[in-house]
């Protein structure tokens, strides 16, 4: 939607991609378990990774793990006391996901006996742990004056629930300022009806193609072609499939509000993996870990590269890109820390306690 | 193409004796953020009308009635 009111968006190319547990759809939260002695461990109990923290660096070592033959990558937690496991299954089965006990339950799954079995996530746009989503500055302002971006979606990394909030709360402060200064705009009548047509146009037919169908194609031709280590050749062919599919969207067709709801989202999913092609062709280079590697561009290239990627439509309609200077940092980050996220793989693997 | 439908089971199971939609209640409905609950307008009682559960259970902690239970879906077991 950001996208289409013409707001720019950064660094799609960042995609995140998280460690869930197989099978699942949520977290293993290792870094819930982690303060109390849980770990993430390969199919011999070691530790492989010197943090368990979710980054495109974490996800390149999950990654490496499992083409190593030392997969699948687990979350461990039978080494630990009966009461320290009591209270990690009381904090995990009641709090993000509560039907969590159940699935493991049906497949006997105690983390007293056996580990958690994790996989690799497809990808997304998310900047909860990635750097991507609808460019903001420091009032949440976009590129668009008045539209303002706050949460997962807005290009601010790492800031979850609590950052999301405060975000809101600086976002809402600074509209109200603004909106106290402008009028309501004048809008165009016909834009108004075109926009309604193309929005009801599926419920205007009776045969052609459902939603979930689109929708599964789309995520499949994602999950063939874009998924990394990112392959030039590859992520053209997804932009041709991708752009058939959009001359079958004319076919498209909703029978109730909840396939139109659907029949819109599959939409909005289209335009992402078209803006996730473009954005990781853009960038000619690899960086942030697995989340950018390039099989065509595999070394960092900070002289051309350390800037942030814009991605807009132009007055054509057409998607285009530049780059944005980075803002210096606020705080002063020594070397040597900003190296750490690079040595995250254990320099000697040790055995399980 | 012609649209056809296909068979799937139910992962969110409703309990007719309990579930009260009958008197209105439309809380699992209201609830689910994907929107896949509905009440049988000739029943009056609730059921799953798409497959698309996240098995995420307001639906299930929210009965007023103890009428809901989410079961993991089978491909996922």
């Amino acid at each position: 939607m950001a996208y289409h009111a013409g707001a720019e968006l950064a660094n799609l190319e960042c995609y995140q991609i998280n460690p869930l547990i197989k099978d699942y759809n949520g977290p293993s939260c290792a870094y819930v378990t982690g303060p109390f002695g849980g770990f993430t461990a390969n199919n011999k109990g070691d530790r492989f990774i010197e943090c368990d923290y979710w980054s495109g660096q974490m996800m390149l070592e999950f990654w490496r793990e499992l083409q190593s033959g030392n997969g699948p990558v687990y979350l461990k937690m039978d080494h630990l006391a009966e009461e320290t496991i009591s209270e990690i299954e009381t904090i995990l089965h009641t709090n993000e996901r509560p039907s969590r006990g159940r699935f493991h339950e049906r497949r006997g799954n105690d983390y007293r006996k056996r580990p958690v079995e994790m996989h690799i996530s497809e990808i997304g746009f998310c900047s909860g742990h990635s750097a991507s989503g609808v460019w903001v500055d420091e009032n949440a302002r976009t590129t668009i004056p008045g539209l303002y971006a706050v949460g997962d979606m807005a290009s601010v990394p790492h800031n979850y629930m609590l950052g999301a909030f405060v975000n809101g709360g600086i976002a809402g402060a600074d509209a109200a300022e603004y909106c106290a200064n402008v009028d309501l705009a004048a809008f165009d009548e016909g834009y108004l009806a075109a926009e309604k047509e193309r929005v009801l146009a599926p419920t205007r037919r009776s045969d052609g193609l459902t939603p979930h169908e689109m929708e599964f194609k789309t995520r499949r031709l994602v999950n063939d072609y874009l998924e990394p280590p990112k392959v030039t050749a590859k992520m053209e062919i997804a932009q041709r499939r991708f752009a058939e599919i959009r001359e079958d969207l004319n076919e498209l067709c909703a029978s109730d509000p909840h396939e139109l709801l659907r029949a819109l989202e599959m939409q909005t999913i289209l335009d992402c993996a078209d803006m996730a092609a473009a954005a990781s062709l853009y960038r000619t280079e690899s960086r942030w870990g697995f989340y950018h590697l390039r099989v065509d561009h595999p070394q960092t290239d900070d002289e051309n590269w350390y800037c942030h990627t814009m991605l807009y439509k132009d007055e054509n309609g057409r998607m285009s890109h530049r780059k944005r200077e980075i803002d210096p940092y606020v705080v002063p980050v020594e070397a040597e820390e900003m190296a750490a996220y690079h040595q995250l793989r254990v320099k000697t693997p040790q055995a399980a306690e | 193409m012609p649209i056809i439908t296909q068979s799937k089971s139910a992962a969110v199971v409703i309990d007719d004796a309990k579930c009260i939609a009958e008197k209105g209640c439309t809380v699992c409905v209201d609830v689910c953020p994907l929107d896949i609950l509905a009440i049988d307008e000739g029943r009056k009682k609730a059921f799953m009308k798409y497959d698309e559960c996240w098995y995420c259970m307001p639906c299930e902690a929210d009965c007023p009635t103890g009428a809901v239970k989410v079961n993991i879906p089978y491909l996922l077991r």
